[in-house]
C-alpha cells in the first residue's frame, strides 16, 4: 500500500514535470559580475579572439571572439568548474586613441552540465587596449540556469 | 578704374556660374594594399581623379565616400593611438596633432580659379585619427597648398557601416573653399590618401625612455573575397551631380579567388 501510494507520488512529479515549460524548469538565477583580463590569442583582419581568466560570480577560462570596427560584436564562453556557457554581445565605441571602450548589451544563449539551459540578459563593457590587444572586459547581467 | 575691372570680373564668373545644364563629371578609381598577403599588417592606397567633359568647369566637391572591403581590421590597428583633437587643429594646425594620431599621408589636386581660367594647385594632405564623433570613429584631413593659395583646409571624416557588399565606409563632408569674390569655390581634381603604417613613426615611453616604433597596420582577412578586395567611391558635387566608380585589389599571387574565410 505505502509502497503503491510512493509510486503514484513519482509518476505524478514526472507528470507534472514533463508539463511544466523549459523555461520555469530554471531553479536558479545569479546576478553577475564578472570581469576579467584577456590576453590576444589570435588576430585577423578586424577580429580579435582573446582569452583568459575572469573572476567574479562566475570564475572560470574566458574565451571572446571580437569584430571591432566601427562597432563592436563578439560571441564568448566562459568555461567554470561546473560548465560553460555560450552568449554574444554588441557594443558601441565610446573612446578611441590606445585605449578603445565599448559598452552595450549581451545575451547569453545556452550552455553544458549546470548550465545547460543557461540564459539571459546584461551589460557587457570593456577596454582595448590597441598596444598589444590585451582585452579587459566586464560583464553585468543576470543568469538562470 | 579697380571698380570697372572688378566689374568685368564679376561679368565672367556669371557666364562660368550660370546655371547651366552640366554633363555630369566622371571619376576612375585606384586601390591597391601593401603588403597585400592576406592577414598581413598593410598599407591602404586609394586615390580617385576626376574628369570633366570637355568645355565644363570644375566643380567643388562636398563629400566623399569610400567604400572599403570586408574584414579590414582598421580601429583594431595600433594606427591612431593619440587623438588630435578637431579644435586644436583648427586654431593651430596640424602641429597640433601629436605625432602618434597621424594615419596616413596623401595629396590633393585643385582647380583654383583665377581670372577666367582655372590653375592646378597641388597640395599635401596629411590624414589624422580624432576623438569619436557621434559613436563613430573619426578621421581629420589637413590639406596644405602653398602655390597660388597658401591654406590649409581642415575636414573631418567618419568611419561607418557599410552595404554589403563592403564593410565600412569613410564619409567625409567637405567645406567649400572660396577662391576670388563672386568667383566659384575651389574645385577637386582628385586625391591620393594612404591609411597605415607606411612612412609613419610612433613614440613611447619605455622604462623613462622615449623609444620609436612603427606601428601595425591595417590587419588583412586571412583570405582574400571572390574577385579581390573591393574598393569604391562615390563623390558628390556643389551642383548635385555625383560621380561613382569602383575597383578591386586582385588577390595576391598563390591565394585562390574566393576563399571562405574572406568572403
Amino acid at each position: 500500500m505505502r509502497s503503491g501510494r510512493r509510486v503514484s507520488l513519482v509518476v505524478l512529479a514526472a507528470a507534472l514535470a514533463s508539463l511544466t515549460p523549459p523555461a520555469a524548469q530554471a531553479s536558479h538565477a545569479l546576478n553577475v559580475n564578472d570581469s576579467g583580463r584577456l590576453h590576444l590569442l589570435k588576430a585577423f583582419g578586424s577580429v580579435l579572439v582573446e582569452e583568459g581568466p575572469a573572476g567574479g560570480t562566475l570564475p572560470g577560462q574566458a574565451n571572446v571572439h571580437m569584430v571591432v570596427g566601427s562597432t563592436v560584436t563578439a560571441t564568448f564562453s566562459i568555461k567554470s568548474r561546473y560548465g560553460t556557457i555560450f552568449g554574444s554581445g554588441h557594443a558601441a565605441l565610446h573612446s578611441s586613441g590606445r585605449y578603445a571602450s565599448f559598452g552595450g548589451s549581451l545575451s547569453v544563449s545556452h550552455g553544458t552540465g549546470r548550465y545547460a539551459r543557461a540564459h539571459g540578459s546584461g551589460k557587457l563593457y570593456g577596454v582595448i587596449d590597441r598596444r598589444g590587444d590585451a582585452l579587459t572586459v566586464q560583464t553585468i547581467g543576470i543568469l538562470s540556469y | 578704374m579697380p571698380i570697372r575691372r572688378s566689374a568685368m570680373l564679376a561679368s565672367a564668373w556669371c557666364l562660368l556660374v550660370a546655371p547651366v545644364a552640366h554633363a555630369a563629371p566622371g571619376v576612375s578609381l585606384k586601390a591597391a594594399v601593401t603588403p597585400d598577403r592576406p592577414g598581413a599588417s598593410t598599407t591602404i592606397h586609394i586615390g580617385f581623379e576626376v574628369a570633366y567633359p570637355d568645355g565644363e568647369p570644375p566643380l567643388p566637391a562636398t563629400e566623399i565616400q569610400f567604400f572599403l572591403p570586408k574584414g579590414l581590421g582598421i580601429a583594431n590597428s595600433e594606427l591612431g593611438l593619440a587623438n588630435c583633437l578637431p579644435a586644436q587643429l583648427e586654431l593651430e594646425g596640424a602641429v597640433a596633432c601629436p605625432p602618434n594620431s597621424l594615419m596616413g599621408h596623401g595629396r590633393a589636386v585643385t582647380a583654383v580659379p583665377f581670372g577666367s581660367h582655372f590653375v592646378v594647385e597641388r597640395t599635401t594632405m596629411a590624414l589624422f585619427s580624432g576623438p569619436l564623433r557621434e559613436g563613430h570613429p573619426q578621421l581629420l584631413f589637413v590639406a596644405r597648398g602653398e602655390y597660388p593659395v597658401i591654406a590649409e583646409v581642415i575636414f573631418g571624416g567618419l568611419v561607418l557601416p557599410a552595404e554589403a557588399r563592403y564593410g565600412g565606409l569613410i564619409e567625409t563632408q567637405l567645406p567649400l573653399v572660396p577662391s576670388v569674390p563672386n568667383g566659384p569655390d575651389v574645385a577637386l581634381l582628385g586625391l591620393q590618401t594612404t591609411i597605415g603604417p607606411a612612412g609613419i613613426t610612433y613614440h613611447e615611453r619605455v622604462n623613462g625612455k622615449i623609444v620609436s616604433f612603427h606601428p601595425k597596420g591595417i590587419r588583412l582577412p586571412p583570405g582574400c573575397p571572390r574577385g579581390g578586395f573591393p574598393f569604391a567611391v562615390h563623390l558628390s558635387f556643389q551642383d548635385g551631380s555625383v560621380a561613382a566608380a569602383r575597383t578591386a585589389v586582385p588577390c595576391p599571387r598563390g591565394q585562390p579567388a574566393g576563399s571562405r574565410r574572406g568572403s
